[in-house]
């Protein structure tokens, strides 16, 4: 009988519910490469990136609990979570608010449909439609996802008004989007 | 005319680009709009599968990951959450507890204060019912979000609970609903009055 691997929802479940180090460390694994990749981006020092996954992935292992396979993806929860370590080490410099997660979590509803397909193919077509991306929208989207720009700071950097950045990244978006959910 | 704010506000406060006091009123509207909440809904799925189509870079990871193992005992319990409060959106709450004990200030008959971040100007005002207050315009922007009861702008029209408004330089007049109206402030810099019981008045808001 072929043993069948845990999903990423059921690591992270193992992990809320039990604290299982195991699961934790499957997960890390899983994962850690792509937290990197993306932790490179917007800190290209590799102690800091180092940094941050560890940040990234503390902040699994303590909010493993209050993830929910109904609310939303694995993928989006875990961007969420590094998105917050995102804000915390801004705030880190000035001190002030609360955890963000407080506000937007609780209200966010189902996750779509689309994350009932396979996550390999649906990576796979993200990465297809990324690459096929004309280049302005392209240089938008790693400004403002990646590189973790405000909009408006895009529109200094590439000198286009702000009014062009906010539509080239809905074009890039709803370009991935009909990737994801119309093949 | 859009009650909400503007799109790069809230594509900001998805990707966590800012995480100053302007996406801290972003953040409280959030609560109070389900339309933008599903705005940022969708900007965070995209981040997700951005992140999940990521290619693993060169690096070798043992040494975090070991690091990271290390840490897992002494890592802090995560925050509980934060309660409803009938009036106040979480982030306020977070910061200041139940509206029902909130430390009011009385700045002018018929006005109330509470600081959040005096250095960038970011406080809560209660009007009591049917308030005017003078007329007045300011350096920069300020941006209102109404947590409670209501006013009316006389150029802009009705601003009601999750309403924003933002204001530039121009000068605006106002009257509170009957209910009386609390609202959170973000202001690029002080209000200035104009009309000489504004100035009067300015003194102690602004003190």
């Amino acid at each position: 009988m072929p043993i069948t691997e845990p999903t990423d929802a059921e690591l992270l479940h193992a992990i809320g519910a039990s604290n299982d180090r195991e699961a934790f460390r499957a997960f890390f694994r899983r994962w850690a490469g792509r937290v990197h990749a993306w932790a490179l981006r917007s800190h290209p020092d590799a102690v800091q990136a180092d940094e941050v996954v560890q940040d990234v992935f503390l902040r699994v292992w303590r909010h493993a609990a209050r993830f929910d396979p109904a609310r939303a993806a694995v993928s989006t929860w875990l961007w969420t979570v590094a998105r917050n370590v995102r804000v915390d080490r801004m705030r880190r410099d000035h001190p002030r608010w609360l955890d963000l997660d407080d506000v937007v979590a609780p209200t966010e509803p189902e996750a779509s449909p689309a994350y009932q397909v396979e996550a390999a193919q649906q990576s796979a077509r993200v990465r297809d439609a990324v690459a096929e991306l004309p280049p302005d929208q392209l240089t938008v989207l790693n400004l403002a996802y990646w590189e973790g720009r405000t909009l408006s700071e895009v529109a200094t950097v590439t000198g286009v008004p702000l009014g062009t950045v906010k539509s080239r990244v809905r074009l890039a978006l709803e370009r991935l989007r009909a990737r994801v959910d119309g093949e | 005319m859009s009650h909400c704010p503007p799109e790069e506000w809230l594509f900001d406060v998805a990707t966590g680009a800012d995480a100053s006091s302007v996406a801290f009123l972003v953040a409280c509207h959030l609560e109070l709009c389900p339309a933008c909440t599903r705005t940022v809904r969708e900007l965070r799925i995209s981040g997700g599968e951005l992140l999940a189509a990521l290619q693993d870079g060169p690096t070798e990871l043992q040494d975090v990951e070991r690091a990271l193992m290390g840490r897992l005992d002494g890592a802090p319990t995560a925050p509980v959450d934060v309660p409803f409060d009938p009036v106040f959106p979480r982030p306020v709450t977070a910061w200041l507890g139940p509206s029902a004990t909130a430390p009011w200030r009385r700045i002018v008959p018929g006005i109330q204060r509470i600081d959040l971040d005096r250095g960038s100007r970011t406080f809560l005002l209660c009007f009591a019912p049917g308030v005017r207050p003078p007329a007045h315009r300011h350096v920069g922007l300020e941006r209102t979000l109404v947590l409670d009861g209501g006013y009316r702008d006389f150029r802009h029209g009705e601003f009601r609970r999750g309403f924003v408004q933002i204001v530039g330089d121009e000068v605006h007049e106002q009257v509170m609903d009957d209910d009386g109206c609390i609202a959170l402030f973000v202001n690029d810099g002080p209000l200035i009055p104009t009309t000489w019981l504004g100035r009067v008045a300015s003194w102690f808001v602004e003190t």
